[in-house]
């Protein structure tokens, strides 16, 4: 039921992300709530993944079928079980017990029991009609929201305090659950689960991350290998399935990135941001310079008006796509190529959609509202997508100058001048 | 606002059970639970993988150079034309064409940007002047909006300089590991760590158009081919069979009937295997016919 209702939800239109919510969590809060069994289906399995498969044989010319797309799934499923009974096998080994615990896997994990109590099947009630049982962003709903629903299968994170191409922390997953992402169908949960069901439910996020991104390397290591004739078979099966290459080889460089994540978070350096408006000692003209500085980055060596436009509306650059899109197009270009388009949506691909830079106006920021939040999406630019670091010849002091000017954007008028003091108040 | 609320709410029970029942069967794969078991209980097995033989395999007996040239048989494909939506003064003075160049035919059907590298060379046999851990920059810039190198190989850890030689700024963004803002007239350091099996895309979000490829290797093995095709892999371990890797932008792995030093040959997935004898120079000259780049 959630599945079909959802959608009316986001044609409220994102001018009001708090009013949806309380609709979100009426809805939530009715009686069919035993119903969101995950779309129905008794026991869901995990659905494979055809786009990139198809991305593959079409770059190493082999078809995915067979006895090759056979001992893919053979694998993926001996490493990983099913929807229903998670395992890491290996996992031990390749040191996946610094990730996550398959305690809370089982928590999360299997179909939602009627006894709300029992508090399982957490994943099943609370995220699959978005991000689907498999993790690929392609619930039942997700066609019908905009931005769709994470696919969690690359391993790629947006709102983070890692940089470009790291993997996110257990902090920031978390932040994401509880306070979900404004603007965006992705509610909030902190209402709803308590903290060891949100610790079960980041575990299950990263778990299924963990195997979209095991999944991908499977499939394109399988694209290597002959299965022509049988000796060829039996020796890529010998080569392919063993311990060497899925525990040590794949596994283990996967589960690396993750341990090795909170080391990789960018902590907060430079001038005290946080202004203090209540402190006595608060200066208005000292952050009203800082928001003068932040505005001429802006325009000049922090080149966020390329993208933001000259006006902050975000219509500096629209055509482009984000990663999930581009990982099987390549390049923006490459999506009004009409036959790969058409093998894109066969395979299963949500219609592209160009992604679009932010209205700063708006002050709706999906990754969080807190100056550190603005800092980190400043600093490391927003993996995923095409918003890059500010430039490492920026110091920090120039990113938090960045930062409080963009905070300062929705409360100016665009016919006021830029060092408007009143909106610092209003701020507050 | 409310109707269009009510009218949406009744007619989603039709795209849900679209949504529901539309995945079809090649969504889901059926894997044979016994052979599942099975590797299951090889994976959780105590103690490393298989025994590999590795360390009995005979060593080089020597060291040689690979070169050669790839050409191009046949008239060039037609240039495909770029959609310059940005910036125009600065990426297309002029009002000029810009074209991708993706396949840049040099003197004599030279084929420029051909990435040819010895894949999976044993560590220990790698020579003195390919070793890992080459600390000479490379220069990578860009200018009217085109990166001015189109394919650039380095070894991990090697330093590389983005410049950024236009009066707008760009941004640098490979694949999906680095994407970082370059202040125009300004430069950025970037270092890769990882090893890469196959040139990745670098592409600028701001002028998404702009393109370039990087390869990332830990040994010195790889080279991409010069203006005229040309191209050298110097001092590569000899007596034992390498495999090399080829690649092209247009058609990733270069596979498919082709002539090798006069003699029709067919690649399969962009690599061919080799022997190379000590001391002595291999020639590979490579000749693709038109057709493939179609
Ligand atoms: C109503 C649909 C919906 C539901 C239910 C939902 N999500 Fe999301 N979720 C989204 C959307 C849409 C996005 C993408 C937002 C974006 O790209 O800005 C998202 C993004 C995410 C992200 C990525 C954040 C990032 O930094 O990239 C995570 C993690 C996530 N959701 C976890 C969950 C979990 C866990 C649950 C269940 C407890 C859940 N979601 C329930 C719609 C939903
Ligand atoms: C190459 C284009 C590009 C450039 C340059 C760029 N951005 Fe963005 N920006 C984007 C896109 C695209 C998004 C939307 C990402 C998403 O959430 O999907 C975005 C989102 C944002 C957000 C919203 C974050 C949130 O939590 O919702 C902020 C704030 C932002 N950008 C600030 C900046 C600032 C400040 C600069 C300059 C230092 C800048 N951007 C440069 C493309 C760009």
């Amino acid at each position: 039921m959630l599945c079909y209702l959802q959608p009316c939800l986001t044609s409220l239109g994102e001018s009001n992300p708090m009013k949806r919510l309380r609709i979100f969590w009426a809805l939530l809060s009715m009686p069919m709530i035993g119903l969101v069994t995950g779309c129905g289906t008794e026991s869901p399995d995990f659905r494979v993944n055809n786009v990139y498969m198809e991305k593959i044989s079409r770059e190493l010319d082999v078809k995915f079928a067979g006895q090759r797309q056979e001992d893919v799934y053979t694998a993926l499923t001996a490493m990983f079980g099913t929807p229903d009974l998670p395992v890491v096998t290996g996992g031990e080994d390749a040191g996946v017990s610094d990730v996550l615990s398959v305690e809370n896997l089982h928590l999360a994990a299997g179909p939602v029991i009627k006894d709300y109590e029992a508090g399982k099947g957490l994943y099943r009630q609370h995220c699959a009609h978005c991000h689907g049982v498999t993790g690929d962003g392609y619930g039942p709903t997700a066609k019908f929201l905009n931005p769709y629903p994470r696919d969690f299968r690359m391993g790629t994170f947006k709102f983070k305090s890692t940089p470009v191409g790291y993997r996110p922390t257990d902090d920031d997953l978390t932040r994401i659950v509880r306070n979900g992402i404004n603007g965006t169908a992705m509610p909030s949960f902190k209402e709803m689960l308590d903290s060891g069901q949100i610790d079960a439910i980041v575990d299950y996020v990263k778990y299924l991350a963990l195997r979209g991104q095991t999944e991908r390397s499977l499939i394109s290591l399988s694209g290597d290998y002959g299965y022509e004739t049988p000796e060829e078979t039996t020796e890529t099966q010998a080569e392919l399935l063993s311990k060497e290459v899925l525990v040590d080889e794949i596994l283990g460089a996967i589960v690396e990135e993750w341990t090795s994540a909170s080391e990789t978070a960018t902590e907060a350096e430079g001038r005290d941001p946080v202004y203090d408006f209540s402190s006595p000692e608060f200066d208005q003209s000292e952050l009203d310079e800082s928001i003068a500085r932040g505005q001429q980055l802006y325009y000049g060596a922090g080149a966020c008006v390329t993208c933001h436009g000259p006006t902050q509306l975000g219509d500096g650059q629209t055509t482009d796509y984000d990663n999930w899109t581009k990982d099987f197009f390549g390049e923006a270009a490459k999506v009004a190529d009409a036959e790969l388009l058409d093998a894109y949506l066969t395979a299963g691909g949500l219609p592209p959609r160009n992604i679009i830079p932010r209205n700063l106006r708006q002050g709706v920021y999906r990754g969080g509202r807190r100056p550190i939040d603005i800092y980190w999406r400043v600093k490391n630019g927003i993996d995923g997508t095409p918003m890059p670091a500010a430039s490492s010849q920026l110091t920090d002091d120039d990113v938090w100058d960045i930062v409080n000017f963009v905070l300062s954007v929705p409360y100016q008028s665009l016919s006021q001048p830029a060092d408007m003091p009143e909106f610092v108040r209003d701020r507050n | 606002m409310l109707k269009r609320f009510w009218m949406i709410c009744t007619l989603l029970p039709l795209a849900f059970f679209a949504g529901c029942s539309g995945s079809p069967e090649a969504d889901f794969v059926q894997v044979n639970s016994a052979a599942v078991e099975e590797l299951r209980t090889k994976l959780a097995s105590s103690g490393s993988g298989t025994e590999t033989d590795q360390q009995e395999e005979a060593g080089p007996s020597g060291y040689a150079t690979l070169k050669g040239r790839f050409a191009l048989d046949g008239s060039p494909p037609p240039q495909i034309k770029l959609d310059i939506s940005k910036d125009p003064a600065i990426c297309a003075p002029g009002g000029k064409d810009v074209f991708a160049n993706d396949v840049a035919v040099g003197p004599n059907g030279g084929l420029a940007n051909i990435v040819i590298f010895a894949n999976g060379v044993n560590e220990d046999w790698v020579h003195d002047s390919a070793k890992p851990g080459r600390t000479d920059e490379v220069i990578f810039d860009q200018k009217e909006c085109v990166f001015l190198t189109h394919v650039v190989g380095i070894q991990t850890g090697q330093p590389m300089t983005v410049l950024n030689s236009d009066p707008v700024a760009h941004n640098l963004k490979v694949s999906t590991t680095f994407n970082q803002t370059i202040p125009e007239g300004k430069s950025v350091p970037f270092v890769a760590s990882k090893e890469l099996n196959s040139p990745e895309k670098m592409s600028c979000s701001i002028h998404p158009w702009m393109t370039a490829y990087l390869l990332v290797r830990n040994d010195g093995y790889f080279a991409v081919t010069a203006e005229d095709g040309s191209f050298e892999i110097p001092n590569l371990p000899a007596g034992v069979e390498l495999e090399f890797r080829v690649w092209h932008e247009r058609l990733n792995g270069i596979k498919g009937d082709l002539q090798v030093n006069g003699s029709a040959e067919t690649w399969k997935k962009g690599r061919f295997e080799m022997t190379l004898e000590p001391s002595q120079d291999q020639e590979l000259n490579v000749v693709l016919p038109a057709a493939m780049f179609n």
